[in-house]
């Protein structure tokens, strides 16, 4: 699974690197390519307008089968569904994720979910909820109660 | 819109695994009595499997691991395409609804580089079916269907295939799943997430390949349904299916 699991991440890179400058910058933190950081902006009119943020995603070997592993790292937006730990509520990373999704998708579909928030606001639950215990956004169930979250 | 988030006890992980220890992807051919004996306890199935065992002589059981129909599915397809060489007919539009489904999903909105990995290894696997031999056939495709790497891949590949069709057709399945685009994100794409209905319509159409589904009725008896219904699809081979509630086996004459 490793040689599949490699190779479609450098055409994801590569696919990246054409397809999404200005948008997505993204570094391989190390030679294994299993542990990525993208920056981007918030987007123009939106109320995280030009701020400079930053996604991980760590892959495994049976990448793209199963989800990458996604967080904020650095500070995180002040957002109802992303939590002060860089946790994300978003169901395409954890039960619906599909191989037919790409590193850019998910990076475009945070980006989405962010640009609807009409204020900076963090999760109802953010102080309360238990993240904190846990190593990987990966192991927590989910509850998902709206279509961006 | 408060998130409520519970403590994850790995319950289904560990679900997971005492169903991997306890059971192979698929079977050998096994007598169907061994199901008889299995639902003894369940009066209401016993009539079932007693009309059962007119029409079939052999089972091959599938892990219940949310992928049963679609590696059953695959399993005797490719099993007839070996054995019966003879039918060109079906095989050639079988290969060429596989050939197309890269520009199909891409004309839907899917990006070549998520699915050409899946769609290479797909078409290679169903061009090589011809080249084997029927005495091989089920050391080829024991091999090639049981196992977390191809097996994985094949698997993924049927669902992408099940997700075109329903997307090309979505007016004439929304009124059953909703929204079609969630519902394969949901139901379809989702890691060995289950089939039903509308999915085995789906797939069934696309490769032109209909499936028989010996199933429980309402009053214990057995019920035989054909999907898709059509009298076309008769002509052709029919996957024999057994459904009892949630899983799928493979049956043999």
């Amino acid at each position: 699974m490793q040689a599949r699991c490699i190779a479609r991440l450098k055409k994801e890179a590569d696919d990246i690197n054409k397809n999404f400058v200005g948008v997505l910058e993204l570094q391989v933190l190390d030679d294994s390519w299993m542990k990525w950081h993208i920056k981007f902006t918030g987007a123009e009119g939106t109320v995280y307008a030009g701020e400079p943020y930053c996604l991980q995603f760590k892959f495994n070997n049976e990448y793209p089968i199963d989800s990458p592993e996604v967080i904020f790292v650095g500070t995180p937006p002040k957002h109802e569904h992303i939590y002060s730990n860089g946790f994300i509520c978003l169901s395409i990373l954890y039960s619906e994720w599909s191989p037919a999704l790409k590193v850019s998708s998910v990076c475009m579909s945070i980006l989405s979910m962010m640009s609807s928030a009409k204020e900076k606001k963090g999760p109802p639950n953010d102080s309360s909820s238990g993240l904190s215990h846990y190593k990987s956004p990966k192991d927590v169930s989910w509850m998902f109660e709206d279509d961006k979250c | 819109m408060q998130k409520q988030i519970r403590l994850n006890e790995d319950y289904q992980n560990q679900l997971r695994q005492e169903i991997e220890e306890a059971s192979p992807f698929i079977s050998d051919v096994t007598p169907v009595d061994i199901l008889k004996a299995e639902y003894a306890d369940n009066f209401k199935f016993s009539d079932c499997f007693e009309a059962l065992q007119t029409r079939y002589k052999t089972v091959r059981r599938l892990r219940r691991d949310g992928n049963c129909f679609y590696r059953a599915y695959l399993f005797q397809t490719f099993e007839h395409f070996i054995i019966n060489k003879t039918d060109t007919k079906q095989y050639l539009r079988f290969l060429k609804a596989i050939e197309g489904s890269k520009a199909d999903l891409m004309a839907l909105g899917y990006d070549e580089i998520a699915i050409e990995d899946f769609y290479d290894l797909f078409v290679a696997e169903v061009k090589k079916l011809p080249d084997i031999s029927p005495a091989e056939a089920q050391q080829h495709l024991l091999k090639l269907l049981c196992n977390k790497e191809e097996a994985v891949y094949l698997i993924m590949y049927a669902r992408f295939m099940t997700a075109c069709y329903l997307k090309q057709n979505s007016i004439l399945f929304e009124d059953f799943v909703g929204d079609v685009a969630s519902f394969c994100m949901r139901e379809v794409e989702a890691v060995d997430v289950e089939c039903d209905h509308p999915q085995i319509i789906a797939i069934t159409n696309y490769l032109g390949v209909g499936v028989e589904i010996n199933s429980v009725g309402p009053k214990g008896n057995l019920e035989v349904i054909k999907l898709p219904e059509d009298a076309d699809f008769d002509q052709g081979f029919r996957a024999k299916l057994l459904y009892v509630p949630g899983h799928y086996d493979a049956l043999y004459q």
